[in-house]
């Protein structure tokens, strides 16, 4: 997988404006997503993912502002716009009283597709040529989403969405879908991927963006957005003790208990000072490491200083 | 993009398919099938000397069954029955693919709107036809089993003639005018309300107690009568009853008909094309 340098971007988002009378659903969202990537699209609930993804597919329209893939408003060229791309909104949404297979049946046909080896492919694909002859209506939520994600395969796309994709699944079905979406990455395809479960986003995501109460807070590079965040995780005796002394060094931006450590909000190089500065007060240092950025503490960092200005 | 006719494929497909197309033929045709065998035992029994059908009065319950009129009865039984059933399945061919989702699903799978909800109302079409159809070869095979069964001849002569089939077919047209507008204002209602309790519940009460509402306005009078015009309900039912309509008559229920016909499918079509096919809103 690599990313494209030339051609348009896979998605495009330029002052994008969504309002539900006066509720500002999405407010004036500019972003781009490389192709070729794996796209992060972050919030928390209500942040105004969902009617983005809803704008960009056409099945919202918007306000302001445009929407483009690979290039193509989604306003004025919805169907080019859509010849490359596949996408899972909301939930898998199929016929209860027919089966998957025939459920893919019909949609290919809707989407010019003859070939029904592609039908075999998809299934097969998502793990589901077992169970392809069952009604939809009795499928477990992890079935749902793989016909879902099987639909969207159909179309053979260069730009697969999903929309909380593994929204409602038990931990087993949640690393099934993340494989998949890393095998689907693997493959050369642009990735846009709407969750709030960072720590799936931190797995398999090389960009993101952050959307907070329909306004981008963050988006880059995942290893971008994580930077600096790092901590200084030190195990020492009398905690407390410590961390009042550790909180009085001017490099030390600030300091929080957890699980017997200290995680130390400061510049990894200053490491060696911290230990020393420590030792002479008497402290016994039995381990000082860093502690990785997480996209969850940069999130929360984020979200809530906006709430904060909220 | 898919074709008009692809997407008509897939919806009859899907229609076809659907338990609830089949419930509601079963309900349609048990419901005509008790009707007629009703009124044959109530001849039969009146034939064997039972005091409730005889005399002027019984041969007048007999020509309601047998040809040439009986055939009233099944195009009547398929209008009237016919017309609640196919508002149900109006309702529940866009009401049902709102609620699961299954719209969202195939524009994005590059379908059109416009095409798609003309294949849906095609498909509407072709299933008041089929009711319809059905109707008339039930009026036209009860009456006749209706016949053999009360030891009647077919009464051919007057049955198998010209004026006979003119009449038949002015029958079958007025009912399919008439079942195909309320099926398309309970497609059009569940558009715009995006609910299929809503589209069938506001449906029976524009036909229902519009009726009522419009037999009390219209007996109020000249002005009344006039007033009463303005609903679709006295067109409709001026049309399936009226027997010596004039020009002036022709002209008002037409005016009526296809101008709420064209601004049901004006609404549809506008309120389609705009939807928004995410039910999370601002999630």
């Amino acid at each position: 997988m690599g990313l494209s340098q030339h051609g348009p971007p896979a998605i495009e988002f330029a002052g994008l404006t969504k309002r539900f009378d006066t509720f500002v659903a999405v407010d004036r969202l500019t972003f781009s997503v490389p192709a070729g990537s794996v796209f992060g699209f972050l919030g928390p609930n209500g942040a105004g993912k969902t009617t983005t993804i809803g704008m960009l597919l056409g099945l919202i329209e918007p306000d302001e502002g445009t929407a483009a893939i690979f290039g193509h408003d989604v306003r004025t060229d919805l169907p080019a716009a859509l010849a490359r791309t596949g996408a899972l909104v909301e939930r898998p949404s199929f016929y209860p009283y027919l089966s998957g297979r025939t459920n893919l049946r019909l949609m290919a046909r809707i989407a010019g597709i003859d070939d029904p080896k592609r039908i075999d492919a998809a299934l097969e694909m998502v793990d589901l040529t077992a169970r392809a002859n069952a009604n939809f209506g009795g499928y477990s939520q992890g079935m749902k989403q793989r016909l879902g994600i099987a639909a969207a395969l159909l179309l053979e796309p260069d730009l697969l969405i999903l929309d909380e994709p593994t929204n409602g699944l038990d931990p087993a079905g949640q690393h099934e879908i993340r494989s998949l979406i890393r095998d689907l990455a693997s493959a050369g395809r642009t990735i846009f991927l709407s969750s709030h479960l960072l720590h799936e986003v931190q797995e398999i995501c090389t960009h993101v963006a952050i959307i907070h109460r329909g306004t981008l807070i963050a988006c880059g590079p995942l290893s971008e957005i994580l930077a600096g965040g790092e901590r200084l995780a030190i195990r020492v005796d009398r905690l407390e003790a410590a961390a009042e002394l550790l909180r009085r060094l001017p490099v030390v931006r600030g300091v929080e208990e957890e699980d017997g450590h200290l995680l130390v909000d400061a510049p990894v190089d200053e490491a060696a000072a911290l230990n020393r500065a420590l030792v002479e007060a008497g402290f016994a240092v039995s381990a000082l490491g860093v502690r990785e950025s997480r996209l969850e503490d940069r999130f929360l960092a984020l979200t809530e200083a906006r709430r904060g200005e909220g | 993009m898919a074709s008009i006719g692809t997407l008509f494929g897939v919806e009859l497909a899907k229609i076809v398919r659907r338990p609830m197309t089949w419930i509601l033929i079963v309900i349609l045709l048990g419901f005509t099938v008790l009707v007629y065998s009703s009124l044959i035992l109530a001849l039969v029994s009146g034939f064997e000397g039972n005091v409730t059908v005889e005399g002027a009065e019984g041969q007048s319950f007999k020509d309601m069954i047998l040809l040439p009129d009986g055939f009233s009865l099944g195009i009547g039984l398929a209008q009237g029955v016919g017309s609640v059933l196919l508002a149900i399945l109006a309702a529940g061919t866009f009401g049902s693919e709102y609620s699961w989702g299954t719209l969202r699903t195939m524009l994005l799978m590059r379908a059109d709107r416009v095409r798609l909800l003309i294949a849906k109302l095609l498909v509407l079409l072709l299933a008041v036809i089929v009711v319809i159809l059905v109707g008339a070869a039930i009026g036209l095979f009860g009456s006749l089993v209706a016949g053999v069964v009360v030891g009647e001849s077919l009464r051919t002569d007057q049955w198998l003639t010209a004026s006979f089939f003119r009449d038949a077919a002015r029958q079958v047209v007025i009912a399919l005018i008439y079942s195909t507008f309320w099926t398309l204002v309970a497609a059009a209602l569940t558009i715009v309300t995006r609910s299929l309790a809503a589209g069938i519940g506001v449906t029976m009460a524009a036909l229902f107690v519009g009726d009522f509402t419009t037999s009390i306005i219209a007996g109020l009078g000249t002005l009344g009568r006039w007033i009463s015009r303005i609903f679709p309900n006295t067109a409709l039912n001026t049309l399936s009853t009226g027997t010596d309509l004039v020009a002036t008559d022709w002209a008002w229920i037409t005016a009526n008909l296809v101008g709420y016909t064209a601004l049901m499918l004006a609404i549809a079509v506008v309120r389609f094309r705009r939807m928004n096919m995410i039910s999370g809103g601002g999630g």
